[in-house]
């Protein structure tokens, strides 16, 4: 849970044998590692690609699925409506993230900063820890902040800023606000490890040979640190994007996100075609996404080698 | 093959990949000898005491331990206890429970059990520490158990990898005299691996030198010294002095020499040989000095002087081939400063021929 | 980061920043204690949400169902990725696999929920508490898994040697040796999955069918509106999160004593 080091000890020694032969260790791993992919090949691979294929069907009313293949739900989905939710998802995840980034790089440094180790454990699984909580219930908490007759409302009146309750839920900001709050620690967790290890002497170093500091920047941080700010960014992006909680109860359906859209196909208008074929799309960003991190990481590491 | 050898390897061959760690390896081990294995990091010293506790098969040859071949047979099976290099003392048990697990693998019954502990923990003189757990312990403390669990059950062999590398110099020194004390009085057969020289002599009865998975020589300390069997093995105990040569008839010339006659044990003509000697043999000249024993004479500048306890080295750079030569006499006969142009003798009888090892 | 020392500034920010993460959750707490049912108005200590909760049957009922799946999906999950764990750290040399393991981890639960809907309704598997366990315990292994195997990657199997080499067979030597040095690492994995499984919401909404775990049951509460009794069994939630979690950060943990015990290993 912690980015704790793990001594290395063993490490460049080869890999003893333990008396077993060849042929037994192979017959080990393959007892040791079978029995979860044949789980995974069932319940998550084939399930998955029974999502993709559906989305190639048709679906009847009454949520039946008629088995003639076509891209109906493709050229359904290029309708301006449901491209307007996918884009608005987009944007709204976009937007979380860019604000998890910014409120998540100071804390991370400055936890990351900290001389003690004790501190930095402290600091960090403060900032965690609400992530191993029920997400519902952090989202919860906000309503009861955020509505009419809620804490913020009734301070507020109580100080004599306002006469009538705001109306702070049910529009985008809730949203985003609600995502950020629920992943700022992915956030923060990886752009923590990527700080830490960076090593003061080096950044001495690289300034005692002569660099400038945006040339140290350059070449000794951003190449450090943009891993981080790689996983944290698909870290935080994948689960808002996808998110279905936060658009329904703080968005109150009027901040509808692709998450909801799939949701109403499948237990209220059962389409399951349809919504298979959103599934699909959702899944076709996120591999842009995991592209784009693969390139910006190449790209990373070459910065590196160059110099 | 002898009958007191406890153990006998016999062309043992050790592949991992495209590394030969051990290469045609042929080795006999006394019954209560103190047996060392030296020779640098990599050289497949690790390997072989591996190989002769059960880890690891060999990809040919045999291991025999009294005489029997031990074939495939599992460590848990073999009469040899190994002290590993780190130790590997069991990290949630405590000392006692450390050293009597290899009788409690033997289903020994308590008492018995409890009485050996007693013993061992007294020939290590760690009856204060038995209820400790391992992360308690300092470094020597660590190593004093890892010997005694070895110990416990009186194995045939006691295998010991770099038993003192992890410790500091001093305590070194003195758990080197220790671990001999101790072999001495439990009597067991010790095969001990280090990279350290002084070490070894300073502890082993034999030491088997070896380089690139292959041994190059098996003697007594002494013997070593005074006569390794070629420029490897001659470097690495202690400093010698080297001379580059080419046999011929008779001997072997040095450019610009006559030839040193010298037997070059079967070295083909023309083939490359070192002369080599120690730097105590070497007898620095004062001006005009002669000597009567036959020696090589050669001319140079004085580098430096280094004055250690009663004795002084000097290093001699000669001029012709412009190779340094350490002499090593004691402090008070050599006052030559720094810079000044000096001779070297190197008389014939102290000169070794050294062949190259065997690649 | 060369001026390593105090930024007042910065200080002052990281204390917004837990301000930020706590304090909904302390109001939450706070008000699950009011006695009345208006956020702003305190009408005195009280637990009577609390035992308004105590009587509520289909709370209990989905509070029970919720152990029940996370007791199970953690028992699967815990033995499949330990020994996944094993395999990786010790018999395989796969990248493709090394990768692949965290895959689960990272398929939104959107698509694993709608992905195990669909197969479950398509081989008539009914929906329930079977059809949850089976859908936690997708990447409880892989959750699992990665814990375990931070404990395996800083073992010296030198350890495990000489237990061979003293006469301890492999079964004894992997009971004696193996398990008691790893075990932290497999509790702290079990705590983690429970408390990941008792909190799941999304793929238990899509593959419960009929059954109602605990977050559907707060999910259906909530778009009722905000009721005290919410804060009550919310409270109750994350206090219980919390101690779940830092215990299994207690076990997880690298103990330094203990580690150098074997990790103090010479170059050779
Ligand atoms: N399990 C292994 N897999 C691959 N190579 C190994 C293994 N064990 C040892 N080697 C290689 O064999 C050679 C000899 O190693 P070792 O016996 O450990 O040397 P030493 O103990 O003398 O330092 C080294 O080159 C080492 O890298
Ligand atoms: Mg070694």
């Amino acid at each position: 849970m912690t980015a704790s080091k793990t001594p290395t000890s063993g490490a460049g020694q080869p890999a003893p044998e333990v008396g077993f032969t060849q042929r037994a260790r192979a017959r080990l791993g393959l007892l040791t590692v079978v029995p979860t992919l044949t789980w995974w090949v069932i319940f998550l691979v084939l399930p998955i690609g029974l999502v993709l294929v559906t989305a190639f069907f048709k679906g009847a009313p009454y949520g039946e699925i008629i088995y003639e293949p076509g891209f109906g739900n493709l050229v359904r989905a290029t309708d301006p409506l449901y491209l307007g939710v996918l884009w608005h998802s987009v944007v709204i995840a976009t937007i979380t993230t860019a604000i998890c980034l910014v409120l998540g790089y100071p804390a991370a440094y400055f936890i990351a900063t900290r001389p003690q180790a004790r501190t930095r454990t402290v600091l960090l699984m403060l900032v965690i820890l609400p992530f191993w909580t029920n997400f519902l219930i952090r989202t919860y908490a906000w309503i009861i902040l955020l509505n009419r007759e809620g804490v913020v409302n009734g301070i507020l009146k109580r100080i004599g800023l306002i006469d009538e309750p705001l109306s702070l839920l049910y529009n985008d900001a809730a949203v985003v606000l609600g995502l950020v709050y629920g992943y700022l620690p992915l956030m923060i967790l990886p752009l923590y490890a990527a700080i830490e290890r960076i090593n003061p002497q080096v950044l001495e170093a690289a300034a005692d040979l002569g660099a400038r500091p945006l040339r140290v920047l350059r070449t000794v941080v951003l190449p450090l640190i943009i891993p981080g700010v790689v996983a944290g960014v698909v870290f935080v992006f994948v689960p808002s994007l996808g998110n279905i909680p936060v658009p329904e109860l703080l968005g109150g359906g009027r901040s509808e996100m692709i998450g909801n859209l799939i949701n109403r196909q499948f237990l209220t208008t059962r389409d399951w075609p349809f919504g298979s074929m959103l599934v699909l799309l959702l899944l076709l960003i996120l591999m842009g996404l995991l592209v784009l991190q693969s390139l910006v990481l190449r790209r990373n590491r070459k910065v590196r080698i160059d110099d | 093959m002898s009958s007191q050898n406890v153990i006998s390897i016999e062309s043992a061959v050790k592949r991992f990949g495209d590394v030969i760690a051990l290469d045609r390896v042929s080795i006999e081990i006394r019954e209560n000898e103190f047996f060392a294995l030296l020779g640098p990091s990599g050289c497949g010293k690790t390997t072989l005491l591996r190989a002769i506790a059960g880890f690891g098969v060999l990809d040919s040859g045999r291991i025999l331990l009294d005489g029997k071949d031990l074939g495939h047979s599992k460590p848990y099976d073999r009469p040899v206890n190994m002290m590993f290099q780190s130790y590997a003392l069991f990290p949630h048990m405590r000392v006692r429970d450390n050293i009597a697990y290899g009788l409690k693998a033997d289903h020994l019954p308590k008492n018995e059990i409890e009485a050996r502990v007693d013993e061992v923990l007294g020939i290590a003189d760690m009856h204060a520490l038995a209820d400790r757990r391992p992360h308690e312990l300092s470094g020597g403390q660590r190593q004093r158990v890892a010997l005694a669990r070895a110990i416990i059950k009186r194995p045939r062999v006691l295998l010991l990898d770099e038993p003192l590398a992890a410790l500091d110099r001093k305590l070194r020194q003195e758990m080197q005299i220790e671990l001999k004390r101790m072999q001495h009085e439990i009597g067991l057969t010790f095969v001990v691996v280090t990279h350290d020289q002084e070490e070894a002599m300073t502890m082993a009865d034999r030491i088997a030198v070896m380089r690139n998975g292959r041994v190059l020589q098996i003697a007594p300390p002494q013997e070593l010294y005074r006569r390794p069997a070629d420029r490897f093995v001659a470097s690495f105990i202690g400093t010698m002095n080297l001379l580059e040569g080419t046999t011929v008839a008779g001997g072997v010339t040095i450019p610009g020499h006559e030839t040193v006659p010298i037997d070059t044990g079967g070295a083909g003509l023309g083939s490359p040989l070192a002369l080599g000697i120690r730097p105590g043999d070497v007898r620095l000249l004062t001006e005009g000095e002669e000597i009567d024993e036959a020696s090589i004479v050669l001319a140079g500048i004085v580098e430096t002087t280094a004055f250690i306890g009663s004795q002084s080295h000097t290093l001699v750079r000669v001029h012709e081939t412009a190779v340094a030569i350490t002499v090593t006499a004691s402090a008070s006969t050599v006052l030559v400063e720094d810079g000044s142009p000096c001779r070297v003798a190197l008389p014939y009888t102290a000169l070794l021929a050294l062949p190259d090892p065997p690649e | 980061m060369t001026n390593r020392g105090r930024n007042p500034l910065l200080v002052v920010y990281m204390g917004a920043l837990l301000a930020f993460l706590y304090l909904p959750i302390a109001i939450l707490i706070v008000l699950s204690f009011n006695d009345s049912k208006l956020a702003m108005v305190w009408r005195g200590f009280s637990l009577r949400w609390y035992e308004e909760l105590m009587h509520d049957g289909d709370m209990l009922t989905s509070i029970r169902n919720t152990l029940v799946i996370a007791l199970i999906a953690t028992l699967i999950s815990v033995v499949f990725g330990t020994l996944l764990a094993f395999g990786l750290e010790r018999h395989t040399r796969s990248a493709a696999l090394e990768n692949g393991v965290y895959l689960p981890l990272m398929i939104p639960d959107v698509v694993t929920g709608i992905g195990l809907l669909s197969f479950f309704t398509a081989i008539t598997f009914p929906l329930g508490t079977g059809s949850v366990i089976i859908a936690h315990s997708v990447w409880g292994i892989a959750f699992a898994a990665a814990i375990v195997r931070t404990r395996l990657r800083g073992f010296d199997r030198a350890v495990e040697e000489a237990s061979l080499d003293l006469g301890m067979r492999e079964v004894p030597t992997f009971l004696r040796i193996t398990l008691p040095i790893i075990w932290p690492g497999i509790v702290a994995a079990a705590l983690v999955v429970f408390t990941l499984s008792i909190d799941e919401f999304i793929i238990a909404y899509f593959t419960a069918g009929q059954t109602v775990t605990f977050p559907i049951q707060v999910y259906s509460m909530i778009r009722f509106g905000v009721t005290p009794e919410i804060n009550a069994v919310a409270t109750i939630m994350l206090l219980f999160s919390m101690v779940l979690i830092l215990t299994a950060y207690l076990f997880a943990r690298p103990r330094p004593g203990r580690r150098s015990a074997d990790a103090e290993e010479p170059t050779t």
